[in-house]
């Protein structure tokens, strides 16, 4: 079966006052992916995802959506795409059906099926019960599903959602889960997102991005695949009150490697359950004062620290 | 595309008890003014003019200057409009909307730029509606009224594309405010710079839109006001144009 791309972005760079936002990012989405956009806060996913629906110019590079150029046939490229930015685009004066309307008019759907369409998106996304309660008065979740429906309302091939399910509670999380579950089956979705969770349950390809560079893109099988053929060796993840150095862990027997996020997280490598009882001792004999010790779990977990975290850094001053 | 985004705009503006509040108070406002402008009239003016020969009359004397005020009021009033339809939008990021719709910054300069023309044109029809009541008491010259409405009405709308291009410099309502008003206070100075007598120059009186105004509202339309008018719009709106496609390289 021949793929279609729906998006392909190839070379693009990007730097304000001479500092690299995004450098040479290069990938394809093809029809009927799902892929998650991931990086930790500052990582460039926004200022990629600005520059691919056409809300900032590159330095260099290209953008073609439904092979047209975001550049130079804008018109053609944007009525293919559906976005939703970090902030959903709301105007808060207008109800929720007047608001989808006039939505759908931009995005230039046939006046005879500006109804259905918006009956459509008001479904799909749930707004039934407060389509005809201004915005202005919504929840937060309620805004962001009715921002997810004016990216969908004139049903383009590609949806790019820029960290949706941010400043939700855990239950607005779940329902924005499962609704981009929904859009899963009708669109190419391109989501941002920094929560690791969330890309393992909907998404079906993952892009890594760290200091505006494309470090990883793969599919979920594939990673979990290269994880099962690694040589495994366990990971975890240690906090402490105390100020242990990293040559002090790294003493420890068992311990592979370790490495200090700038939040004082460490994350140890081991080959031998006798590393967990050894920093348990170690800690109370120091007076490191531990107290968390988690194991980091699934694959893509991995994949990421291992990505984004890659190298030690100074243990924090505590 | 055009008139979509002018539809949304105007009907925002009437979703708010804004726009009501403020045209409430402006339209007392200048009722009063009317009525003070009248009895001046009536109780002063009225019994001297009997001597003179083609004395001017209730339109020159009462509607010409209470047109003027409802210039310089709506000129206050109407471009704050393109604050809450610009700068908020850019405030709460609803921007993206339209730059993520396929609708060009023309298109998007344009709609919103109609709104307000339109917010102008009711406006003065409204204002002159007052000084047209008049006319059911005593005779009034149409024509000049006519003149001062059109005078009003391209006032209002000129300035509306400088309050645009401004509200789309910033994201932040109250800088816009004070930028559209310091333009305004701009536009006093080069008309008083311009006509003082030590210092007198004629490029600071055309360059300023007041002098424009007071010659159109005398009642005689020279073209060469009325095409002020229209190239000052065409700036502004260029420029308005450019900055919003400039906006996308920052």
């Amino acid at each position: 079966m021949t793929q279609e791309t729906l998006l392909s972005v190839k070379g693009l760079s990007r730097s304000f006052d001479g500092q690299k936002a995004v450098e040479d990012i290069n990938f394809e989405i093809q029809r009927g992916e799902v892929v998650a956009l991931l990086g930790a806060n500052g990582a460039g996913k926004s200022t990629t995802l600005n520059i691919i629906t056409g809300n900032l110019t590159p330095d260099s590079g290209e953008v073609r959506i439904c092979d047209s150029n975001i550049a130079t046939q804008p018109k053609q490229a944007k009525s293919n795409l559906g976005y939703l930015p970090d902030t959903p685009p709301l105007y808060r004066e207008l109800t929720v059906k007047e608001y989808l309307q006039f939505a759908a008019r931009i995005h230039a759907v046939a006046k005879q099926t500006i109804t259905k369409s918006v009956r459509h998106a008001i479904e799909v996304c749930g707004l039934n019960s407060v389509e005809k309660k201004l915005i202005a008065n919504l929840s937060k979740g309620f805004k962001q599903r009715v921002g997810i429906a004016q990216a969908i309302i004139h049903n383009p091939a590609l949806v790019i959602l820029d960290e949706p399910t941010v400043g939700l509670d855990p239950i607005q999380m779940q329902d924005i889960r499962s609704l981009l579950a929904e859009l899963s089956k009708n669109h190419s979705v391109l989501l941002s997102t920094h929560l690791l969770a969330e890309a393992e349950t909907t998404c079906n390809r993952v892009l890594i991005i760290d200091h505006g560079s494309l470090l990883l893109d793969q599919t979920l099988e594939e990673l979990n695949q290269s994880s099962s053929d690694r040589k495994e060796s366990k990971r975890v993840k240690l906090r402490f009150n105390g100020n242990p150095s990293i040559d002090e862990l790294n003493a420890i027997p068992g311990c592979e490697s370790v490495s200090c996020s700038q939040y004082g997280k460490y994350i140890c490598r081991y080959s031998d359950m006798q590393f967990i009882q050894q920093v348990q001792a170690r800690a109370l004999e120091n007076d490191w004062q531990l107290y968390e010790m988690g194991s980091i779990g699934g694959s893509l977990e991995q994949v990421f620290l291992d990505i984004v975290i890659r190298d030690s850094i100074t243990p924090p001053a505590i | 595309m055009i008139s979509i985004i002018t539809k949304n705009e105007f009907k925002r503006v009437w979703y708010t008890p804004v726009a009501w509040v403020l045209f409430a108070v402006v339209l007392f406002v200048l009722g009063l003014l009317l009525l003070i402008l009248l009895n001046n009239f009536y109780s002063e003016v009225q019994s001297k003019l009997v001597r003179l020969k083609h004395a001017p009359g209730l339109t020159d004397l009462v509607i010409a200057p209470y047109m003027f005020w409802v210039a310089v009021v709506g000129v206050l009033v109407v471009p704050l409009f393109a604050v809450r339809s610009s700068t908020e939008e850019r405030y709460f990021g609803a921007n993206l909307l339209l730059s993520s719709a396929p609708v060009s910054a023309t298109q998007i300069v344009l709609g919103k730029y109609f709104a307000l023309v339109l917010l102008a044109f009711i406006y003065t029809v409204i204002c002159s509606s007052f000084a047209l009541i008049l006319g059911y008491f005593t005779p009034i010259d149409y024509g000049k009224v006519a003149a001062t409405c059109l005078a009003v009405f391209l006032f209002i709308s000129s300035f509306n594309a400088a309050a645009l291009f401004i509200a789309n410099l910033t994201r932040v309502p109250i800088i816009a405010t004070a930028a559209i008003i310091g333009l305004l206070l701009f536009m006093v100075m080069l008309y008083m710079s311009g006509s003082a007598t030590a210092s007198s120059s004629e490029l600071f009186l055309y360059l300023s839109n007041l002098p424009h105004l007071a010659s159109l509202i005398t009642g005689s339309i020279d073209t060469t006001h009325v095409a002020y008018f229209i190239l000052f719009a065409i700036l502004f709106l260029t420029l308005c144009i450019r900055k919003l496609k400039y906006s996308h390289d920052h």
